[in-house]
């Protein structure tokens, strides 16, 4: 099989994740932070130190609030509903994934929170956060920013976006699923309260894995239970990372991110993303020398679009083309990719895209296989 | 000779004071808090081998908060 759904989740993953994985299956089994036993006190070592790492590739120098989730969507849910107060306003951009639309669009129907949507523009940066600015309210607590798209690949200009959030004393969070692991992220410099990315994506961990990087004032637990510390008080402790920890934490999974993060870090971040951006060219390149093939965005630049690219095949519907493709062997992810906003935007929503996603052992002969198959589908319909 | 030991919020604390003391030549093990448990229930310490007032003055320099009830086992 060809792979080409890494938007959803890196696969393979490297040999070190799934070594590092058994290991923690076999010698690490124990629960961190609760007993005080030797085995205990060594998987605590484990999970602090991937705290640790994840905080450094991010620049961040406080690996006590690097919290675990399930994954980036948990990591979102905690962020919205563990900040966000009656009569809130948040602004999010236009391509956002259902990760924030979801709980966003129950926090307003609750009656608890208003929200607004502000345009991304493909090809202007300033007009993007123009429009943000332009939705800014009194009321405005937080604005929500996927940082790529998981549907174009089209990078936000976050930095900028975080500044006007600094401006007016608006919480800034950041969805990182696509970006984190493929392009540098230093909370030193950028002005992030809260970083959300998934540890199964280009962070190569095992799936079940999410990170939440909170920068700014912790967010309220929205879910409470043993934490292992202060247990006599019936309150959650207010510390992090506990306070957003409860229960059990994965601990294989928990050691496959390190080894990911290890895996990214010796690669080098740039590496991965110019070498799977080089494949994205090359599918773009292909792609839009075939007749009635559709994409939807300018060819891909480095810092303009992670490797990412939708497109259609003639009227026929992305369901179609995935499942054809799928015969001959090659994954890629058809339809709305839980981001309907921004097929919105693209005009798309019927029938969705084809999308393709490389990553670190993806090879050029494998575009090559996706472009003569989507000729090949083009010859028979012509037919 | 008895330990000193220094009470922390939580495992994670812990493990980053004994770091942050050993950056500054203190060394240190961690563990359950020793003896009873205390109106805060389970926690966990950080047992110094060495001078417990200047590993206070360390965490408390780095944000870690102390919690009281310390002493040395």
């Amino acid at each position: 099989m060809i792979y080409l759904d890494n938007a959803a989740t890196t696969s393979p993953k490297p040999q070190s994740v799934r070594r590092a994985v058994d290991e923690a299956m076999r010698s690490f089994v124990a629960n961190p932070g609760r007993g005080g036993h030797d085995q205990s006190m060594r998987v605590a070592d484990l999970v602090y130190n991937t705290r640790l790492a994840v905080a450094d590739l991010f620049g961040f120098d406080r690996p006590e609030q690097v919290v675990f989730t399930l994954n980036c969507t948990h990591a979102i849910n905690y962020v919205l509903k563990g900040c966000l107060h009656q009569g809130d306003h948040v602004v999010v951009s236009s391509l956002e994934h259902n990760a924030v639309m979801r709980p966003l669009h129950k926090l307003m129907q609750e009656g608890r929170i208003t929200y607004d949507v502000a345009q991304v523009d493909f090809e202007d940066d300033a007009a993007t956060v123009a429009n943000f600015r332009n939705l800014l309210r009194d009321n405005t607590r937080m604005v929500v920013c996927t940082h790529a798209s998981n549907v174009t690949g089209q990078i936000l200009p976050i930095r900028e976006i975080g500044e006007l959030c600094r401006q007016h004393g608006i919480l800034f969070t950041v969805d990182a699923a696509q970006s984190a692991g493929v392009l540098a992220l230093d909370l030193s410099k950028l002005p992030i309260d809260y970083l959300c990315c998934a540890g199964h994506k280009g962070l190569y961990g095992p799936m079940g894995m999410g990170i939440l990087v909170v920068a700014g004032p912790a967010p309220d637990s929205i879910l409470e239970g043993g934490t292992g510390n202060l247990s006599a008080q019936l309150g959650q402790p207010d510390a992090l990372p506990e306070r957003l920890e409860s229960g059990t934490v994965n601990v294989s999974g928990i050691a496959g991110v390190r080894a990911g993060v290890g895996f990214v870090r010796t690669r080098g971040e740039e590496n991965l993303y110019r070498s799977e951006l080089r494949l994205i060219q090359k599918a773009y390149r292909g792609l839009s020398s075939l007749r009635d093939v559709h994409l939807y965005t300018p060819f891909p630049q480095m810092g303009r679009q992670v490797p990412v690219l939708s497109f259609n095949v003639g009227g026929t519907p992305s369901m179609e083309v995935g499942e054809y493709l799928n015969q001959k062997g090659i994954a890629v992810r058809p339809g709305l990719h839980c981001a309907p906003s921004a097929h919105r935007e693209l005009g798309t929503l019927e029938y969705g895209t084809v999308r393709i996603s490389p990553a670190a052992f993806n090879t050029p002969q494998e575009i090559d296989r996706l472009i003569y198959a989507i000729s090949d589908f083009l010859r028979k319909k012509r037919r | 000779m008895s330990e000193p030991y220094i009470n922390v919020t939580s495992v994670t604390y812990a493990i980053k004071a004994r770091d942050l003391l050993l950056r500054h030549g203190i060394r240190s093990s961690i563990g359950r808090t020793p003896g009873h448990v205390d109106q805060n229930g389970c926690g966990y310490s950080v047992f110094i081998r060495g001078n417990r007032q200047a590993a206070e003055e360390i965490l408390w320099e780095n944000g870690i908060k102390i919690l009281p009830g310390g002493d040395s086992r």
